[in-house]
């Protein structure tokens, strides 16, 4: 009976990377939902029927953009990424985001040998309007993330064209 | 300083004595070199915009008094209910005051309104002040733009129906990346270098091979996480994400149909009549009207269908409409008789689509001068107008046939559904034969057999070549018993079969490129 219950207990190397790729997704969909809803001003939370994908339990329910990404991201990168945000809101720019279905996530470091990295390729296929121009994007992006070795927040990122990443050719 | 790229105007609509407050917070604001103004409305809030009649004509004369063709126009107003339902088509900016949060999302579909929670007019003034260029900022103002392309064309705002097509207010001037795009965030944090990695991340590795990285899919839909988290060669995968802010079943439609759409001025009336039933006439106007629906999405434009099928009580429950619903008939005894009009059509599952259904206690026609009329009431609302006539050619010998001939005489393209049955392929050619149809741009959409041995029947290929010719164009659709599914299962056809939506997707583009290219 013992042995039983401590073996249920345990947690298989197969399930502990399981859940680690997970958390690595939820943050990286997270990053780009509340980047996405940081730059566009959305202030309320995030609907857990439209988006049930976001898993960030505690996080979802701050109206706040900028609060959820605190949340997960090293203040330092937010303080980096705050006058690119303004800058770009006060060119009264709007957009509706549509990053296609066919992105990929790659991730590196889970076995604790390197600090965890996760690489996200996606192609933004938003519509940017300004007034009544109109321009429908279509671009490869690459965002790269480096994470705490716990996997509980983003340290760093960068976006970069697919073309001029280092990580184009091999995603 | 007429002409000028940057000139701003920015109009109140709010509430006394707050507007006068407001208007004096923003004179104080704005900054000394920019080229803006600030004015109050004679009449405030859903009333400048709700106003009709003698009312509506002295505020069209002050707008053209007071916002130039050259001026970024922005409305400054507080929410009230219906207020949304006034601004299809709006062309100058808004920033609205929200009582609660939960109202934001009733303003969705404004491309070009600032939703601000607040019930304070005062608060709206302030975000303006943070919003938009023209108002002093701590950082150094920026240089002035370079001299931009020609403007382009916009759509008339809706206090001046007959006004001539605006020019659109020049983009703001802060332009510093890919000059004559519209830079998008990504592009700009594509600017910022990595802020590095604290301690425990130095140990970074500068480059790794791509083996030792795992591959897995950030938006696959359909698997879950689990299922997929350890697959195949032990490379871990991940699923379930669908498209960031989509909806998972939002469809996808050319953009060109959207785009197109929105360039087309006047509106568009595209009619879908028959000469016999059982073509997919009405599938037909659906599928047409559901397309450019979906295509104009989150736009400030959107499509109407309305159903001039009267007498055929049978065919129109595919749409979904509430029983509520207001119907083209009060609509029109509206229009006749000066009363109020009733404030919203029925919005179908489609976005951007308004549905007019009809009356079905009655099949009276309507005097051709109140179709005219109501045409023109649904051009001022809508940018696409897609109308399910009878099957009846048109003359004015009945109620159904008159309401053909009083549309075709409006209709920018006529839509003639058939089938290979010989004796639609013959209506099509007696529909075109009449004199309504005289000068009219015509597309048929052709419901083609299984069967092969008729459909490559020589009697019908003869009769199909003679329609050709007198056509700009043939679209064909597969003949599908998942447009009779899509009645039982009260869905629309759009949703039921990818090859029936393709096909109608091909109609409507059709149809579109013909709007624009003999347009």
């Amino acid at each position: 009976m013992f042995g039983r219950r401590a073996k249920r207990m345990e947690t298989s190397p197969d399930e502990r990377r399981e859940r680690q790729i997970e958390q690595v997704h939820s943050l990286t969909y997270a990053l780009l939902l509340d980047l996405m809803a940081w730059f566009l001003d959305i202030r309320e939370p995030v609907n857990e029927t439209l988006f049930p994908d976001y898993r960030l339990p505690g996080t979802r329910d701050l109206d706040d953009p900028r609060e959820r990404l605190r949340t997960y991201c090293s203040p330092v990168l937010l303080a980096a990424w705050e006058p690119v945000r303004s800058r770009w809101l006060e060119r009264g720019i709007r957009v509706k985001p549509d990053f296609g279905t066919t992105a990929t996530l790659q991730i590196e470091g889970l076995d604790g040998m390197a600090p965890p990295r996760a690489v996200a390729r996606f192609t933004d296929r938003s519509v940017v309007e300004r007034g009544a121009q109109r321009q429908y994007n279509s671009r490869e992006w690459v965002l790269t993330t480096w994470l705490r070795w716990d996997l509980g927040r983003i340290e760093d990122a960068t976006f970069r064209p697919a073309a001029s990443s280092p990580e184009a050719g091999r995603l | 300083m007429p002409g000028s790229p940057n000139r701003y105007l920015f109009i109140s609509l709010l509430p006394e004595p707050a507007s006068t407050h407001a208007l004096e917070l923003l004179l104080d604001a704005i900054e000394p070199r920019a080229d803006a103004s600030v004015v109050a409305a004679p009449v405030r809030g859903l009333d400048f915009f709700a106003a009709r009649g003698e009312v509506a004509r002295e505020l069209d004369a002050w707008w053209e008094r007071h916002v130039s063709a050259d001026a970024r126009a922005v409305i400054l107003v507080m929410d009230e209910p219906g207020l949304e339902s006034h601004l299809a088509g709006l062309d100058p900016e808004l920033v609205v005051g929200l009582a609660r949060e939960a109202d934001r999302g009733r303003y969705a579909r404004q491309r070009l309104a600032h939703a601000v929670v607040t019930e304070d007019p005062m608060a709206v003034a302030a975000y303006t002040i943070d919003t938009f260029a023209c108002f002093r900022r701590a950082a150094p103002p920026e240089p002035d733009p370079p001299a931009g392309p020609a403007p382009e064309v916009l759509f008339m705002p809706r206090l001046q129906p007959h006004a001539p097509a605006r020019t659109a207010p020049p983009p703001p001037p802060p332009e510093q990346v890919m000059t004559g795009t519209l830079t998008d965030p990504f592009t700009e944090l594509s600017t910022v270098a990595s802020v590095g990695v604290p301690a425990e991340g130095e140990r970074r590795p500068a480059e790794r091979r791509s083996g030792e990285l795992s591959r897995a899919s950030l938006f696959a839909g359909g698997e879950t996480t689990r299922q997929l988290a350890l697959v195949g060669d032990g490379a871990p995968r991940i699923g379930l994400l669908r498209r960031l802010f989509i909806r998972p079943r939002r469809m996808s439609i050319p953009r060109e149909i959207g785009d197109l759409v929105l360039g087309l001025h006047p509106t568009p009336l595209v009619v879908v009549p028959a000469r016999k039933g059982g073509v997919g006439k009405t599938v037909t106007a659906g599928a047409v009207a559901q397309v450019v629906g979906y295509a104009l999405g989150d736009t400030t434009g959107s499509a109407a269908i309305v159903d001039q099928n009267i007498g055929n009580p049978d065919q129109w429950g595919r749409l979904d409409i509430p029983t509520s619903a207001g119907t083209v008939r009060q609509l029109m005894a509206a229009l006749s008789s000066g009363l109020e009009l009733p404030p919203t059509p029925a919005w179908a599952k489609t976005p951007a689509l308004g549905v007019y259904p009809e009356d079905r206690s009655s099949a009276d026609a309507y005097p051709p001068g109140l179709i005219q009329r109501f045409v023109q009431h649904l051009r001022e609302r809508h940018v696409f107008l897609v109308v399910d006539l009878p099957n009846r050619l048109p003359d004015y010998t009945t109620a159904e046939a008159a309401i053909c001939a009083a549309y075709l005489e409006l209709a920018d393209l006529v839509i003639l559904p058939t089938t290979d049955d010989p004796s639609a392929l013959l209506g099509v050619l007696e529909y075109l034969e009449t004199p309504s149809m005289q000068g009219k741009r015509v597309i048929v959409s052709y419901i083609v057999s299984s069967d092969r041995q008729l459909r490559g029947h020589r009697v019908v290929q003869e009769l199909l070549d003679e329609i050709r010719r007198r056509v700009i164009a043939i679209e064909t659709v597969p003949r599908s018993e998942k447009a009779t599914l899509a009645i039982v299962k009260g869905v629309s056809i759009l949703d039921i079969s990818p090859k029936l939506r393709d096909a109608y997707i091909r109609v409507t583009q059709t149809a579109v490129r013909a709007l624009v290219l003999t347009g």
